[in-house]
């Protein structure tokens, strides 16, 4: 008998540990050891600082390292693929191009990922643009330029610059001529201050480091917004141009499609909370690096609007240059 | 900045600098050595061990880095033919001829002491410039970069003497594989053929890779023996020979280092076209341009100078303006906005103590780089006595890890391998590898820029010549292919005197 009831307990212990190993335990096991961070560009970059600043302020909150993976190419493409094909255990997410990944995708074009279905965590920033020409340019508002009464030529960078630039001038009604193929965002400025062009649309934080000598001067702040280094430039609203306002570089982070519900409401929480540490807020401070802390849904519902307006001007989007 | 460079001095002397600059110039030099990898990748993997430093500190050990790359991948470039790195490019026309030559020793003493008189030099021409280093960037517009661009790829008719048709395919291939991938100018993507790889383009890493340290060893291996055939030629202790040769023959230097620091501050150029640069004007204003690609030691001298040289020039536009000069420098950008600086002009004005100490670190690394490497150079140059058989078994897959490493990637092993095939069939049919190369590094910069310069002018040709720098270069590229004919010319009349009197 006593072996008997030995047996029925042992049994039941038994029964009880297999029950508790079959119940997937996954969002208490997360993470089970290191973490892929992919950063769909070349290291040194903004998408390469922001996801790794990132994943070190994360890794020491979750105990576990965080590591990068530089997967460049395509605009952001490529990265976006792996991230998209990549295992869904939660033990990989990535940092996205947005709106690089959205413009192919408007243009009908084959790129191995389907936004809709990207699990969203939330993001890091919302770079919005502005307008700006050199210190000493004739224009001084977004309506002179609009009045030169010849095309005006813009510098721009990568095929988001363009798209930019391009929405700008559909948008404000400037007759314009995009001078592209900068290697990057300060090369494309360095060309305003030198003459190459009268003027560039640029994200608001890259005008606002380059500007420290006041090589520039802002025309129009494509947001609604106050910047410090730009007080009395127009802003999208007032001008009259408010869907400028939704254009922007996103600091997206997501994880590939069928993660574990569980397991992703665990990592949302946790990339909420890694934006939140006081390290972070204070890198962003002294490298006046933005920080706009948004979840999965606002990053989501900001994605939708975005791929709205670069909808409407499909057909500016895919004219060559 | 007395008061910057006072305090950086102390930080590298008290604070312990020394011992990050001592760590970061030997990974610079293993990294220079083994193809493939280099200074943007040493950097890449070194930026998050730097989030508990303190920036002085971060700052030494990136310093330590830069300054030890440029010379480790020299010497893979004299010894087995296959630069490490691709600016050492240029230094395999002269330094595996003297290896065969069983004058290793020397080229690597040659190298060694170029690099270090290179790296200082271009330290203090960057302490000079800061004051004016706007002014002369703005100087230079997409006309100038194409001028400089095309002058460049001049530098192939140098590096084909006696080869010219042969080099000129080769040049065209490069160009042909410069233009695969996306379109920076028209958004698009070009010859890709529905491989998303290829979208970024042919990689030039892997590239070099398979051309250079896949073919080499493969060639080497069907021939047999050691690298250096007669063994009891060989004086590798001839390395003394080669640090004195680099004070004899000081203009070569000065010169190699002035066209380093120069190039290396104008953004979007990069070191490769600098190291061409430097040694293509040796060639041309040499007495004996025949010598070269024999083994001449000032072959050596002018690249290595102007290798360690670059990195001092390239700094400034990666400081005054957030424009990264190199490959390296995009990376370094990125570890100095990690602490804290935002570069442009303000580093100047508000930063000023972490400048100096990168300059300070960069100095002090290119010399103590190069002496560390020069109390082991005789071991180094005893690799060109061992069988190839030996050498095969490590060269081969320390390779094709490097190609793997940079991006983690299967087919870049792929391009390494396909380029080692190819670069055996031109060793075999005798058609130069590094025009190839040179081309296919300049293509996309001379395209791009040059389609620049029209939407700017809107369509307007002679921009190009009524822009005073643009002119300058332009006359420069004509005066640099005339030379070999004028000299050719002049050669045939006195040998037609000769032949009269």
């Amino acid at each position: 008998m006593e072996l008997m009831r030995k047996l029925t307990r042992a049994g039941g212990a038994l029964a009880v540990a297999v029950a508790t190993l079959a119940v997937p335990a996954a969002a208490q096991d997360w993470p089970s050891g290191n973490i892929d961070l992919i950063i769909p560009s070349s290291p040194g970059g903004g998408f390469d600082t922001y996801g790794r600043i990132l994943g070190k302020v994360l890794g020491e909150q979750l105990g576990v390292q965080i590591v990068p993976k530089n997967i460049s190419g395509g605009a952001g493409m490529r990265g976006a693929q792996a991230a998209y094909n990549a295992r869904p255990d939660g033990q990989t997410f990535a940092t996205f191009n947005v709106p690089g990944i959205i413009q192919p995708i408007v243009l009908g074009e084959e790129t191995g990922y389907d936004i809709d279905k990207i699990d969203w965590l939330g993001a890091m920033a919302f770079n919005q643009y502005i307008v700006v020409v050199a210190a000493d340019s004739p224009y001084n508002t977004i309506a002179d330029l609009k009045a030169a009464g010849e095309p005006v030529s813009f510098s721009a960078y990568g095929s988001s610059g363009i798209a930019a630039n391009r929405i700008l001038c559909n948008e404000v009604e400037i007759e314009c001529q995009i001078i592209s193929g900068y290697p990057g965002n300060n090369d494309a400025l360095l060309g305003v201050v030198r003459g190459d062009a009268v003027a560039s649309v640029t994200p608001i934080n890259t005008a606002t480091a380059f500007n420290t000598a006041g090589d520039l001067k802002g025309l129009l702040l494509m947001t609604d917004r106050d910047v410090a280094d730009f007080p009395d430039t127009e802003k999208a609203d007032s001008a009259g141009y408010p869907a400028l306002a939704s254009l922007g570089l996103i600091r997206a982070f997501g994880l590939p499609p069928g993660v574990d519900p569980e397991v992703s409401a665990a990592f949302e929480a946790a990339f909420m909370k890694a934006l939140e540490a006081e390290e972070l807020q204070q890198w962003a401070a002294d490298t006046d690096s933005q920080l706009d802390p948004m979840n999965g849904d606002e990053l989501k519902a900001l994605i939708d609007s975005q791929t709205e307006l670069l909808t409407r001007y499909k057909d500016v989007l895919a004219q060559s240059n | 900045m007395e008061d910057a460079l006072a305090h950086s001095f102390h930080a590298l002397v008290a604070g312990g600098g020394v011992f990050y600059l001592a760590i970061g110039a030997v990974v610079g030099l293993v990294f220079g050595i083994i193809p493939g990898l280099g200074g943007p990748t040493a950097l890449a993997l070194l930026i998050p061990l730097t989030f508990g430093m303190d920036t002085t500190s971060a700052m030494f050990l990136a310093g330590g880095i830069m300054g030890g790359v440029p010379f480790g991948g020299s010497v893979t470039a004299i010894l087995l033919n296959t630069p490490g790195t691709a600016p050492n490019a240029a230094t395999v026309f002269d330094g595996y001829p003297m290896t065969l030559q069983g004058r290793a020793g020397a080229a690597l003493g040659a190298a060694g002491a170029a690099s270090a008189i290179g790296g200082l030099f271009g330290v203090i021409l960057l302490l000079l410039a800061l004051p004016i280093a706007r002014e002369v960037i703005l100087f230079f517009a997409p006309p100038e970069f194409f001028m400089l661009a095309v002058l460049g790829l001049s530098a192939i008719a140098v590096s084909t003497e006696g080869k010219l048709l042969r080099g000129l395919i080769a040049a065209g291939l490069g160009l042909m594989i410069a233009f695969v991938g996306y379109d920076d100018v028209g958004s698009g993507t070009r010859f890709t053929y529905g491989v998303d790889y290829l979208w970024d383009g042919v990689p030039l890493v892997p590239t070099l890779i398979g051309l250079f340290a896949v073919a080499q060893i493969v060639s080497l291996y069907l021939s047999g023996g050691a690298i250096t055939k007669n063994p009891e030629e060989v004086e590798v202790s001839r390395v003394g020979e080669g640090v004195r040769a680099v004070f004899r023959e000081w203009p070569t230097v000065l010169r190699g280092s002035s066209i380093g620091a120069a190039i290396g501050a104008i953004p979007g150029v990069g070191g490769t076209v600098a190291a061409f640069l430097a040694y293509s004007v040796t060639v041309q204003i040499s007495d004996e341009p025949e010598t070269f690609g024999k083994g001449n030691i000032k072959g050596v001298i002018a690249p290595e100078a102007s290798n360690n040289a670059r990195e001092g020039g390239a700094l400034i536009p990666t400081l005054a303006f957030g424009i990264p000069g190199s490959a390296e420098m995009a990376v370094f950008l990125g570890l100095l906005v990690l602490h804290g600086m935002q570069p442009g002009p303000a580093v100047l004005l508000n930063h000023m103590d972490v400048v100096t100490s990168l300059i300070l670190s960069l100095a002090f690394a290119s010399v103590f780089a190069s002496v560390m490497c020069l109390l082991v150079a005789r071991q180094l140059a005893r690799i060109t006595l061992i069988d190839v058989n030996y050498l095969v078994a490590i060269i081969l897959p320390v390779a094709l890890v490097g190609a793997y490493a940079l991006n983690s990637s299967m087919y870049d092993v792929i391009v390494a391998v396909i380029f080692g095939v190819i670069g055996y069939l031109m060793i075999r049919f005798d058609y130069p590898r590094l025009p190839l190369v040179i081309a296919m590094f300049l293509g996309s910069v001379m395209e791009v820029n040059f389609r620049q310069s029209l939407m700017i002018s809107r369509g307007d040709w002679t921009t190009f010549f009524s822009r005073p720098v643009s002119l300058i270069l332009f006359l420069l590229i004509v005066l640099s292919l005339c030379v070999p004919a004028i000299r050719y010319g002049i050669r045939k009349f006195r040998e037609g005197k000769e032949q009269e009197a």
